[in-house]
């Protein structure tokens, strides 16, 4: 049984303009001590996905259906339907969270000590001294320079890398099940991310703790991830396993992504590859297949008209499209992503890898 | 820190320097002298001798041009002597000392009223946000808010003196005490107090309807930050999230708003003070600039301006205690 699993979650938002149903129907599951890669675009509903579990979104955000599913002794609880005062045991205690922004997650008024000792305050019955050492030793296991020292600093006296450890020890301070860590490296300097992620995997690996790790970046993916999960305008549209994903794409969105992702040690002549087009709005999500306008094997009316399943194309592997498996040669026995042709070497112009679709 | 002080004490000198001269030049250049006041209100068919004007002008420095009274006010000012009052024959310091304590016992009651009545409505209307309850509370403070105190005092007035009168609920009309100094204190006390109640009821409401307003869009400010959504992530229960995490935050911006109150806490209010006829140095204000009484305007110029400096500083040296972002260095 998975430590966590999602059942057609949907979380809409409310708004004067009407109903945006930022994320519609995502199922996902996450084992014991495994790596989930929600990956997506800006706007895609990854985030809202990890704000629901922990019943985090913001007014006029309202999870409308589904259940959340939380593995416990002989059993399982939906924490969609837990009551408020349970539910925040589950948060920061069976769960931690990372977030995006390192920069304004710490409140600027308490100490890097007080804000970690909190999170094992409200979790563990222990005196305030206790707490303090946890928190402590919690900044030594980020690998926090002067950890003694930083214990009595304020956020500002902490850069961005600093403070996502200190996010990062507060997440991990009460020993969850389950971090779920929303871009923890976007907001940082490109060196710093590499440090970030890498004490993350570590720490995971160490501690037994399950991740969902949210992201755009497909080479996170990849270094990080066991299992991966591409979301596309509010829906799951591609799952499998990381090795599995980025061998055999199934989805043209992701046959997409990952030929937009540039090669490593080659020299880039021209523009890189993108997919055409922009990621629909919740509120104007097209008919069928989401992603059909901008998809270059988009068969009409079919694709616009019914919405495909999410269905499994090869084994512990589903895609999200009508004719995944059958899309031709750019997915075909050449699947590896270093066989896609990343870049277009005639010249200046922007060739986009799939011509313009209907829309 | 020193260097930090001193720095600032330099730069209040010069500020205080710059109104005190500025509010002499305007006193001295408004129509009308101290003696031509006085020569008003008494009996027109009293014929003055001109020679008579001439030797006062001379007594109260009248007869030169301002900025000289300026700098000899100033040279007294530095000496310690604030002047004598030229229409009530005291020493401006006694005047002050004397108007000081009402108009403290009146805005220090209602600044605590408010306070500790607008910190909870604040945090209440934050909490409660949208809701039908929390409206209704917000469309009752701002009726509060812009209904004038003048207006409010007239009311209080004819209802708790006028109407209610004879009955339990009477209360003076104005004046601070109807009993002679040797009265036993605690009735002259209760006396005092009694008194008190609707002017001190006409300052509170309008600093209670703006500074629980103010604490409201503040927190509501503090509750969208990401640190609130982190401290939610932790597991912290709505209170918890609203008083340590958010209104710790609000605390900052309040420190300025106390900060700019305390000159009004010694300056009083005018309108207030003269509605219910209270001895404090709000109206003692007024009456030295309807008598041209130059030296009580300038002693009450003076006392406020430094007043508002030092709230000011206060302001600042609180907004490091408060916010560990900002030093004084």
């Amino acid at each position: 049984m998975p430590l966590l699993e999602i059942n057609n979650l949907v979380t809409a938002f409310h708004t004067p303009a009407g109903r945006v149903p930022a994320v519609d129907g995502v199922s996902l599951s996450i084992e014991r001590g495994k790596t989930l890669g929600l990956v997506g675009e800006s706007g895609c509903g990854k985030s809202v996905t990890a704000m629901s579990i922990l019943r985090l979104v913001a007014s006029p955000g309202v999870i409308e259906s589904g259940e959340i599913l939380l593995a416990r002794e002989g059993g399982s609880v939906d924490l969609t339907q837990l009551p408020e005062p349970e539910l925040r045991k589950v948060r920061g205690g069976r769960i931690g969270m990372i977030f995006q922004e390192p920069m304004t997650s710490l409140n600027p008024v308490f100490t890097i000590g007080d804000q970690i000792a909190e999170a094992v305050l409200l979790h563990r019955a222990v005196p305030r001294a206790a707490a303090r050492a946890r928190a402590l030793e919690m900044l030594k296991l980020v690998r926090l320079a002067d950890p003694e020292q930083r214990l009595d600093e304020y956020p500002h006296q902490l850069s961005g890398g600093m403070r996502q450890r200190v996010m990062i020890a507060m997440a991990l301070a009460c020993e969850p099940d389950l971090v779920i860590a929303d871009e923890p490296t976007t907001a940082l300097d490109v060196t710093i991310q590499a440090q970030i992620l890498e004490l993350l995997s570590d720490l995971r690996r160490r501690l037994q703790t399950s991740l969902l790790l949210i992201t755009h970046d497909l080479g996170v993916v990849a270094e990080t991830c066991d299992e991966v999960a591409v979301m596309y305008a509010g829906r799951i549209v591609e799952r499998a396993p990381a090795a599995e994903l980025f061998a055999n794409p199934q989805h043209p969105y992701t046959i997409g992504l990952l030929a937009a992702r540039p090669a490593t040690g080659v020299r880039h002549e021209g523009p890189l590859r993108t997919i055409p087009g922009m990621v629909p709005l919740p509120q104007n999500f097209p008919a069928g297949c989401r992603f059909h306008p901008r998809c270059a094997y988009a068969r009409l009316p079919h694709c616009a008209g019914d919405v495909p399943p999410l269905r499994d194309i090869r084994p512990q592997h589903q895609a999200r499209c009508h004719y995944a498996g059958e899309l031709g040669p750019a997915t075909g026995e050449k699947g590896d992503a270093a066989h896609f042709p990343h870049f277009s070497n005639a010249g200046n112009e922007l060739r986009p890898l799939f011509p313009e679709g209907g829309s | 820190m020193t260097t930090y002080l001193i720095r600032r004490l330099l730069f209040g000198v010069v500020t205080l320097l710059v109104i005190t001269c500025f509010v002499y030049g305007l006193a001295r250049n408004m129509p009308g002298t101290p003696l031509t006041v006085q020569l008003g209100e008494t009996d027109p068919s009293r014929k003055f001798n001109p020679e008579d004007l001439e030797r006062m002008k001379r007594i109260y420095g009248l007869d030169k041009p301002w900025p000289v009274g300026y700098a000899q006010w100033l040279g007294n000012v530095v000496q310690g002597d604030l002047g004598r009052s030229i229409s009530r024959k005291q020493p401006v310091a006694t005047l002050i000392a004397e108007r000081i304590g009402p108009t403290f016992l009146v805005s220090g009651t209602a600044l605590v009223l408010a306070w500790l009545a607008a910190i909870p409505l604040g945090l209440y209307a934050s909490a409660r946000s949208g809701t039908v309850d929390e409206r209704a509370t917000s469309l009752v403070l701002y009726v509060l808010y812009s209904f004038p105190t003048f207006v409010a005092a007239l009311f209080l007035q004819i209802i708790f003196a006028v109407w209610l009168r004879g009955t339990n609920w009477e209360l003076p009309l104005f004046g601070m005490t109807d009993l002679p100094a040797d009265a036993p204190l605690l009735v002259r006390i209760t006396d005092i107090a009694r008194h008190a109640i609707l002017p001190v009821t006409c300052q509170t409401y309008v600093s209670l309807a703006y500074d629980s307003r103010f604490i409201k869009a503040n927190m509501e400010e503090a509750v969208r930050q990401d640190y609130i959504r982190t401290a939610r992530a932790k597991g912290a229960g709505p209170w918890r999230v609203l008083f340590r995490h958010a209104f710790r935050n609000t605390l900052i911006p309040l420190v300025t708003l106390l900060g700019l109150s305390l000159p009004g806490l010694i300056g009083g209010s005018v309108i207030i003070e003269q509605i219910f006829t209270w001895p404090g140095m709000g109206r003692l204000f007024f009456e030295s600039i309807r008598e041209r009484d130059y030296p009580t305007i300038m002693g009450l110029t003076l006392m406020f301006s430094m007043l508002t400096l030092a709230g000011q500083l206060l302001a600042d040296l609180l907004y490091c205690v408060v916010d560990p972002r900002v030093s004084v260095e």
